[in-house]
Protein backbone atom coordinates (compact mmCIF):
# COMPACT_ATOMS: atom_id res chain seq x y z
CA UNK A 1 0.00 0.00 0.00
CA UNK A 2 2.80 2.37 0.97
CA UNK A 3 4.45 1.53 -2.33
CA UNK A 4 1.39 2.49 -4.38
CA UNK A 5 0.91 5.70 -2.39
CA UNK A 6 4.59 6.57 -2.95
CA UNK A 7 4.16 6.10 -6.70
CA UNK A 8 1.02 8.21 -6.83
CA UNK A 9 2.47 10.95 -4.65
CA UNK A 10 5.67 11.07 -6.74
CA UNK A 11 3.61 11.45 -9.90
CA UNK A 12 1.23 14.01 -8.43
CA UNK A 13 3.96 16.23 -6.97
CA UNK A 14 6.10 15.66 -10.06
CA UNK A 15 3.25 17.07 -12.10
CA UNK A 16 2.27 19.92 -9.77
CA UNK A 17 5.65 21.26 -8.65
CA UNK A 18 7.01 22.21 -12.14
CA UNK A 19 3.80 24.17 -12.79
CA UNK A 20 5.06 26.81 -10.32
CA UNK A 21 8.77 26.02 -10.02
CA UNK A 22 11.54 25.22 -12.52
CA UNK A 23 11.09 21.99 -14.53
CA UNK A 24 13.58 20.09 -12.34
CA UNK A 25 11.55 20.73 -9.17
CA UNK A 26 10.18 17.17 -9.43
CA UNK A 27 13.61 15.90 -8.36
CA UNK A 28 13.19 17.69 -5.02
CA UNK A 29 9.62 16.45 -4.50
CA UNK A 30 10.63 12.86 -5.32
CA UNK A 31 13.39 13.18 -2.73
CA UNK A 32 10.89 14.39 -0.15
CA UNK A 33 8.52 11.51 -0.95
CA UNK A 34 11.43 9.07 -0.60
CA UNK A 35 12.26 10.52 2.81
CA UNK A 36 8.74 10.83 4.24
CA UNK A 37 7.25 7.50 3.15
CA UNK A 38 9.18 4.93 5.06
CA UNK A 39 10.09 1.85 2.97
CA UNK A 40 13.11 -0.24 2.10
CA UNK A 41 15.59 1.69 -0.08
CA UNK A 42 15.06 -0.45 -3.19
CA UNK A 43 11.30 0.02 -2.90
CA UNK A 44 11.72 3.77 -2.53
CA UNK A 45 13.97 3.74 -5.58
CA UNK A 46 11.44 1.76 -7.64
CA UNK A 47 8.49 3.90 -6.53
CA UNK A 48 10.41 7.03 -7.45
CA UNK A 49 11.25 5.58 -10.82
CA UNK A 50 7.77 4.31 -11.70
CA UNK A 51 6.02 7.48 -10.55
CA UNK A 52 7.92 9.76 -12.90
CA UNK A 53 8.34 7.16 -15.66
CA UNK A 54 4.58 6.73 -15.89
CA UNK A 55 3.85 10.44 -15.53
CA UNK A 56 6.27 11.59 -18.22
CA UNK A 57 5.55 8.61 -20.43
CA UNK A 58 1.79 9.19 -20.46
CA UNK A 59 2.17 12.97 -20.62
CA UNK A 60 4.64 12.84 -23.52
CA UNK A 61 2.45 10.29 -25.29
CA UNK A 62 -0.58 12.56 -24.97
CA UNK A 63 1.30 15.59 -26.31
CA UNK A 64 2.75 13.46 -29.11
CA UNK A 65 -0.66 12.07 -30.11
CA UNK A 66 -2.18 15.54 -30.20
CA UNK A 67 0.67 16.51 -32.58
CA UNK A 68 0.05 13.42 -34.76
CA UNK A 69 3.67 12.35 -34.06
CA UNK A 70 5.03 15.02 -36.44
CA UNK A 71 7.59 16.55 -34.08
CA UNK A 72 8.57 13.33 -32.31
CA UNK A 73 9.29 11.62 -35.64
CA UNK A 74 11.55 14.47 -36.77
CA UNK A 75 13.38 14.75 -33.46
CA UNK A 76 13.75 10.96 -33.24
CA UNK A 77 15.42 11.15 -36.66
CA UNK A 78 17.68 13.92 -35.42
CA UNK A 79 18.73 11.88 -32.34
CA UNK A 80 18.87 8.65 -34.41
CA UNK A 81 16.31 6.91 -32.17
CA UNK A 82 14.38 5.23 -34.96
CA UNK A 83 10.81 6.20 -34.13
CA UNK A 84 8.75 8.75 -32.25
CA UNK A 85 7.63 6.07 -29.78
CA UNK A 86 11.27 5.55 -28.81
CA UNK A 87 11.56 9.29 -28.10
CA UNK A 88 8.55 9.09 -25.76
CA UNK A 89 10.17 6.11 -23.98
CA UNK A 90 13.51 7.90 -23.64
CA UNK A 91 11.68 10.95 -22.25
CA UNK A 92 9.98 8.74 -19.65
CA UNK A 93 13.27 7.01 -18.83
CA UNK A 94 15.09 10.30 -18.17
CA UNK A 95 12.30 11.46 -15.83
CA UNK A 96 12.22 8.06 -14.12
CA UNK A 97 15.99 7.92 -13.56
CA UNK A 98 16.25 11.43 -12.12
CA UNK A 99 13.31 10.83 -9.82
CA UNK A 100 14.47 7.36 -8.71
CA UNK A 101 17.92 8.56 -7.69
CA UNK A 102 16.35 11.44 -5.71
CA UNK A 103 13.96 9.03 -3.97
CA UNK A 104 16.82 6.70 -3.09
CA UNK A 105 18.79 9.61 -1.66
CA UNK A 106 15.73 10.67 0.38
CA UNK A 107 15.31 7.15 1.71
CA UNK A 108 18.98 6.89 2.73
CA UNK A 109 18.88 10.33 4.35
CA UNK A 110 16.03 9.25 6.60
CA UNK A 111 17.77 5.97 7.42
CA UNK A 112 21.00 7.63 8.49
CA UNK A 113 19.11 10.11 10.70
CA UNK A 114 17.11 7.49 12.56
CA UNK B 1 28.19 46.55 -68.73
CA UNK B 2 24.76 45.43 -67.62
CA UNK B 3 22.38 43.94 -70.15
CA UNK B 4 19.74 46.55 -70.93
CA UNK B 5 16.49 46.20 -72.81
CA UNK B 6 13.67 48.68 -73.22
CA UNK B 7 10.38 47.90 -74.96
CA UNK B 8 11.96 45.41 -77.36
CA UNK B 9 10.28 44.76 -80.68
CA UNK B 10 9.84 41.06 -79.93
CA UNK B 11 7.36 42.11 -77.23
CA UNK B 12 8.89 40.57 -74.12
CA UNK B 13 11.86 40.78 -71.78
CA UNK B 14 13.27 37.59 -70.34
CA UNK B 15 15.99 36.45 -68.00
CA UNK B 16 16.71 32.89 -66.92
CA UNK B 17 20.09 32.61 -65.15
CA UNK B 18 21.82 32.65 -68.49
CA UNK B 19 25.27 34.19 -69.11
CA UNK B 20 24.90 37.68 -67.64
CA UNK B 21 27.44 39.38 -69.87
CA UNK B 22 28.90 39.42 -73.35
CA UNK B 23 32.39 37.99 -73.90
CA UNK B 24 33.21 40.79 -76.33
CA UNK B 25 32.39 43.64 -73.93
CA UNK B 26 33.57 41.92 -70.80
CA UNK B 27 36.43 39.49 -71.49
CA UNK B 28 37.07 38.44 -67.85
CA UNK B 29 36.46 35.06 -66.28
CA UNK B 30 33.45 35.20 -63.96
CA UNK B 31 33.12 31.58 -62.89
CA UNK B 32 29.91 29.72 -62.34
CA UNK B 33 27.92 27.63 -64.76
CA UNK B 34 25.22 29.41 -66.70
CA UNK B 35 22.75 27.14 -68.42
CA UNK B 36 22.29 28.90 -71.75
CA UNK B 37 19.64 26.38 -72.70
CA UNK B 38 17.04 27.74 -70.31
CA UNK B 39 17.13 31.29 -71.64
CA UNK B 40 17.01 29.88 -75.16
CA UNK B 41 13.91 27.78 -74.57
CA UNK B 42 12.20 30.59 -72.63
CA UNK B 43 12.65 32.92 -75.61
CA UNK B 44 11.59 30.21 -78.04
CA UNK B 45 8.39 29.60 -76.12
CA UNK B 46 7.55 33.26 -75.49
CA UNK B 47 8.02 34.03 -79.19
CA UNK B 48 5.34 31.47 -80.04
CA UNK B 49 2.87 32.42 -77.29
CA UNK B 50 0.22 35.07 -77.82
CA UNK B 51 -2.50 36.51 -75.55
CA UNK B 52 -1.33 34.26 -72.77
CA UNK B 53 -2.98 33.87 -69.37
CA UNK B 54 -1.57 33.17 -65.94
CA UNK B 55 -2.35 29.50 -66.54
CA UNK B 56 -0.15 29.49 -69.65
CA UNK B 57 2.65 30.97 -67.57
CA UNK B 58 2.18 28.23 -64.98
CA UNK B 59 2.50 25.61 -67.70
CA UNK B 60 5.61 27.35 -68.98
CA UNK B 61 7.32 27.72 -65.58
CA UNK B 62 6.86 24.03 -64.87
CA UNK B 63 7.88 22.93 -68.36
CA UNK B 64 10.35 20.04 -68.51
CA UNK B 65 11.56 20.23 -72.10
CA UNK B 66 15.26 19.28 -72.26
CA UNK B 67 16.75 21.49 -74.94
CA UNK B 68 20.25 20.26 -74.17
CA UNK B 69 19.16 16.72 -75.05
CA UNK B 70 17.61 17.94 -78.30
CA UNK B 71 21.13 18.90 -79.41
CA UNK B 72 23.09 16.16 -77.63
CA UNK B 73 21.02 13.06 -78.40
CA UNK B 74 21.92 12.96 -82.11
CA UNK B 75 25.62 12.87 -81.19
CA UNK B 76 25.16 9.83 -78.95
CA UNK B 77 23.01 7.97 -81.47
CA UNK B 78 25.23 8.87 -84.42
CA UNK B 79 28.47 7.51 -82.97
CA UNK B 80 27.06 4.38 -81.33
CA UNK B 81 27.60 1.03 -83.04
CA UNK B 82 24.14 -0.37 -82.27
CA UNK B 83 24.81 -3.76 -83.85
CA UNK B 84 27.43 -4.61 -81.24
CA UNK B 85 24.91 -4.39 -78.41
CA UNK B 86 22.93 -7.06 -76.58
CA UNK B 87 19.13 -7.21 -76.78
CA UNK B 88 18.72 -5.52 -73.39
CA UNK B 89 21.10 -2.78 -74.35
CA UNK B 90 19.34 -2.24 -77.67
CA UNK B 91 16.13 -1.72 -75.74
CA UNK B 92 17.79 1.10 -73.80
CA UNK B 93 18.90 2.75 -77.03
CA UNK B 94 15.35 2.38 -78.33
CA UNK B 95 14.03 4.12 -75.21
CA UNK B 96 16.37 7.01 -75.89
CA UNK B 97 15.54 7.38 -79.58
CA UNK B 98 11.79 7.18 -78.84
CA UNK B 99 12.05 9.73 -76.03
CA UNK B 100 9.99 12.92 -76.45
CA UNK B 101 12.79 15.05 -74.91
CA UNK B 102 10.64 15.93 -71.90
CA UNK B 103 12.03 15.29 -68.43
CA UNK B 104 8.66 14.35 -66.95
CA UNK B 105 8.72 12.02 -63.95
CA UNK B 106 7.40 9.10 -66.02
CA UNK B 107 9.90 9.30 -68.90
CA UNK B 108 12.46 6.48 -69.08
CA UNK B 109 14.37 7.90 -72.04
CA UNK B 110 15.39 10.87 -69.90
CA UNK B 111 17.21 8.53 -67.51
CA UNK B 112 19.05 6.81 -70.36
CA UNK B 113 20.14 10.14 -71.80
CA UNK B 114 21.30 11.70 -68.52
CA UNK B 115 23.24 8.64 -67.42
CA UNK B 116 24.89 8.07 -70.79
CA UNK B 117 25.78 11.71 -71.41
CA UNK B 118 27.30 12.14 -67.94
CA UNK B 119 29.28 8.92 -68.42
CA UNK B 120 30.61 10.29 -71.70
CA UNK B 121 31.77 13.40 -69.84
CA UNK B 122 33.78 11.20 -67.46
CA UNK B 123 35.12 8.98 -70.25
CA UNK B 124 36.26 11.98 -72.31
CA UNK B 125 37.59 14.27 -69.59
CA UNK B 126 38.17 12.08 -66.53
CA UNK B 127 41.60 10.91 -67.69
CA UNK B 128 42.73 14.45 -68.54
CA UNK B 129 41.46 16.02 -65.31
CA UNK B 130 43.09 13.25 -63.26
CA UNK B 131 46.50 14.69 -64.16
CA UNK B 132 46.17 17.27 -61.43
CA UNK B 133 45.34 16.72 -57.79
CA UNK B 134 44.21 20.32 -57.39
CA UNK B 135 40.49 20.97 -57.05
CA UNK B 136 39.19 21.50 -60.55
CA UNK B 137 35.78 22.15 -62.02
CA UNK B 138 34.20 19.44 -64.15
CA UNK B 139 33.76 20.29 -67.82
CA UNK B 140 30.19 21.54 -68.02
CA UNK B 141 27.70 19.60 -70.12
CA UNK B 142 27.13 22.64 -72.29
CA UNK B 143 30.86 23.06 -72.97
CA UNK B 144 31.19 19.38 -73.88
CA UNK B 145 28.20 19.63 -76.19
CA UNK B 146 29.56 22.74 -77.87
CA UNK B 147 32.98 21.14 -78.40
CA UNK B 148 31.53 17.93 -79.80
CA UNK B 149 29.24 19.88 -82.13
CA UNK B 150 32.08 22.08 -83.40
CA UNK B 151 35.01 19.65 -83.52
CA UNK B 152 33.15 16.32 -83.54
CA UNK B 153 35.73 13.56 -84.03
CA UNK B 154 38.67 15.97 -83.84
CA UNK B 155 37.89 17.05 -80.28
CA UNK B 156 41.26 17.05 -78.51
CA UNK B 157 40.12 15.33 -75.30
CA UNK B 158 38.63 12.24 -76.93
CA UNK B 159 41.76 10.13 -76.54
CA UNK B 160 42.21 8.30 -73.26
CA UNK B 161 45.72 9.41 -72.27
CA UNK B 162 46.19 6.48 -69.90
CA UNK B 163 46.39 4.08 -72.87
CA UNK B 164 49.63 5.32 -74.44
CA UNK B 165 49.77 2.74 -77.21
CA UNK B 166 46.37 3.58 -78.63
CA UNK B 167 44.41 6.65 -79.77
CA UNK B 168 40.70 6.20 -79.03
CA UNK B 169 38.05 7.38 -81.46
CA UNK B 170 34.80 9.10 -80.55
CA UNK B 171 32.92 5.92 -81.60
CA UNK B 172 34.90 3.88 -79.07
CA UNK B 173 34.39 6.44 -76.33
CA UNK B 174 30.64 6.73 -76.93
CA UNK B 175 30.48 2.93 -76.66
CA UNK B 176 32.63 2.94 -73.52
CA UNK B 177 30.32 5.51 -71.94
CA UNK B 178 27.28 3.46 -72.89
CA UNK B 179 28.82 0.28 -71.43
CA UNK B 180 29.48 2.24 -68.24
CA UNK B 181 25.90 3.37 -67.77
CA UNK B 182 24.00 0.39 -69.23
CA UNK B 183 24.39 -1.86 -66.13
CA UNK B 184 23.13 0.95 -63.88
CA UNK B 185 20.15 1.56 -66.17
CA UNK B 186 19.29 -2.13 -66.52
CA UNK B 187 19.51 -2.57 -62.75
CA UNK B 188 17.14 0.38 -62.31
CA UNK B 189 14.78 -1.10 -64.91
CA UNK B 190 14.72 -4.36 -62.98
CA UNK B 191 13.67 -2.47 -59.84
CA UNK B 192 10.98 -0.51 -61.74
CA UNK B 193 13.00 2.63 -61.05
CA UNK B 194 14.05 3.65 -64.55
CA UNK B 195 11.38 6.35 -64.82
CA UNK B 196 13.07 9.75 -64.52
CA UNK B 197 11.21 10.77 -61.35
CA UNK B 198 12.59 7.75 -59.55
CA UNK B 199 15.95 7.55 -61.31
CA UNK B 200 17.19 11.02 -60.47
CA UNK B 201 17.75 12.20 -56.92
CA UNK B 202 14.89 14.43 -55.75
CA UNK B 203 14.86 16.00 -52.34
CA UNK B 204 14.16 19.13 -50.39
CA UNK B 205 16.74 19.48 -47.65
CA UNK B 206 16.70 21.31 -44.35
CA UNK B 207 19.27 24.10 -44.27
CA UNK B 208 21.38 22.08 -41.78
CA UNK B 209 20.95 18.93 -43.91
CA UNK B 210 19.21 17.09 -41.05
CA UNK B 211 17.60 14.16 -42.89
CA UNK B 212 14.43 13.90 -40.81
CA UNK B 213 13.74 17.63 -41.27
CA UNK B 214 13.75 17.37 -45.07
CA UNK B 215 11.76 15.49 -47.70
CA UNK B 216 13.28 12.87 -49.96
CA UNK B 217 12.47 10.41 -52.75
CA UNK B 218 9.98 12.80 -54.31
CA UNK B 219 8.71 11.52 -57.65
CA UNK B 220 9.47 14.78 -59.43
CA UNK B 221 9.95 16.03 -62.97
CA UNK B 222 12.53 18.51 -64.24
CA UNK B 223 16.17 18.68 -65.17
CA UNK B 224 19.08 21.10 -64.83
CA UNK B 225 18.56 22.95 -68.12
CA UNK B 226 14.76 22.77 -68.35
CA UNK B 227 12.67 25.73 -67.22
CA UNK B 228 11.64 23.52 -64.30
CA UNK B 229 15.29 23.16 -63.29
CA UNK B 230 14.73 20.69 -60.47
CA UNK B 231 17.40 18.06 -59.98
CA UNK B 232 19.03 16.72 -56.86
CA UNK B 233 18.56 19.26 -54.12
CA UNK B 234 18.42 22.28 -56.40
CA UNK B 235 15.49 23.72 -58.22
CA UNK B 236 13.30 26.73 -58.88
CA UNK B 237 12.04 27.13 -55.32
CA UNK B 238 9.99 30.28 -55.54
CA UNK B 239 7.64 30.18 -58.48
CA UNK B 240 5.65 33.36 -58.95
CA UNK B 241 3.41 34.84 -61.61
CA UNK B 242 2.09 38.37 -61.30
CA UNK B 243 -0.47 39.81 -63.66
CA UNK B 244 0.26 43.53 -63.97
CA UNK B 245 -3.33 44.70 -63.60
CA UNK B 246 -4.62 47.43 -61.27
CA UNK B 247 -6.00 44.83 -58.93
CA UNK B 248 -3.12 42.46 -58.17
CA UNK B 249 -3.61 38.95 -59.49
CA UNK B 250 -0.68 36.81 -58.43
CA UNK B 251 0.19 33.15 -58.01
CA UNK B 252 3.08 31.59 -56.17
CA UNK B 253 4.42 28.55 -54.34
CA UNK B 254 7.63 27.29 -52.76
CA UNK B 255 8.70 23.83 -51.57
CA UNK B 256 8.29 24.22 -47.82
CA UNK B 257 5.41 25.55 -45.75
CA UNK B 258 4.17 28.62 -43.93
CA UNK B 259 5.43 27.47 -40.53
CA UNK B 260 9.08 27.26 -39.48
CA UNK B 261 8.11 25.00 -36.60
CA UNK B 262 9.16 21.41 -37.36
CA UNK B 263 6.30 20.21 -35.17
CA UNK B 264 3.70 21.87 -37.36
CA UNK B 265 1.79 20.20 -40.17
CA UNK B 266 2.29 23.46 -42.07
CA UNK B 267 6.07 22.94 -41.92
CA UNK B 268 6.28 21.15 -45.28
CA UNK B 269 2.69 21.29 -46.48
CA UNK B 270 3.51 22.92 -49.86
CA UNK B 271 6.09 20.35 -50.95
CA UNK B 272 3.72 17.94 -52.70
CA UNK B 273 1.89 20.72 -54.52
CA UNK B 274 5.21 22.26 -55.57
CA UNK B 275 6.38 18.92 -56.97
CA UNK B 276 3.06 18.55 -58.82
CA UNK B 277 3.49 22.00 -60.35
CA UNK B 278 0.50 23.57 -58.61
CA UNK B 279 0.22 27.23 -57.63
CA UNK B 280 -1.59 29.08 -54.88
CA UNK B 281 -3.36 32.35 -55.45
CA UNK B 282 -1.50 35.01 -53.50
CA UNK B 283 -3.94 37.16 -51.60
CA UNK B 284 -3.30 40.87 -51.50
CA UNK B 285 -6.20 42.11 -49.41
CA UNK B 286 -7.62 45.49 -48.61
CA UNK B 287 -8.66 46.05 -44.99
CA UNK B 288 -12.30 45.59 -45.90
CA UNK B 289 -11.69 42.37 -47.82
CA UNK B 290 -9.66 40.99 -44.93
CA UNK B 291 -12.50 41.58 -42.45
CA UNK B 292 -14.98 39.75 -44.72
CA UNK B 293 -12.71 36.79 -45.45
CA UNK B 294 -14.43 33.43 -44.90
CA UNK B 295 -11.52 30.96 -44.98
CA UNK B 296 -9.32 32.80 -42.50
CA UNK B 297 -7.17 30.36 -40.48
CA UNK B 298 -6.37 32.81 -37.68
CA UNK B 299 -5.34 36.36 -36.93
CA UNK B 300 -2.16 37.82 -35.49
CA UNK B 301 -2.51 41.09 -33.65
CA UNK B 302 0.66 43.12 -33.40
CA UNK B 303 0.93 45.74 -30.68
CA UNK B 304 3.63 47.85 -29.04
CA UNK B 305 5.40 46.07 -26.21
Amino acid sequence: MKFIIAILLTALLGYAAPLFLPWWAFVVTSGIVGATIHQQPWKAWLAGFLGMFLLWGVWAYMIDSANEHILSTRVAGLLKLGSGTMLVLVTALVGGLLSSVAALAGSFARKSRS
Amino acid sequence: MQPVMHNPERGFVSSANQLPYNYKNYPYYMGGIHALERGYIVNEMLTNMHNITALDMQMMQTDNYDLHARWARPILLKYLAVNDLSADEKRLVQLLSDWNLRCDASEEGASVFASWWDSLNIVLHGDDLAQTNKPIQQVSRTTMLQNLMNDSTNYMFIDDITTTSKVETLQEQVMAAFKKSAPVLLEAAKKQALAWGKFKVNGVRHILKIPSFGRFNLNASGTWNAINAYKGYHGPSWRMIVHLTDETEAYGIYPAGQSGNPGSKYYDSFVNDWVAGKYYKLKILTKQEASNLKDLKGTITISKA
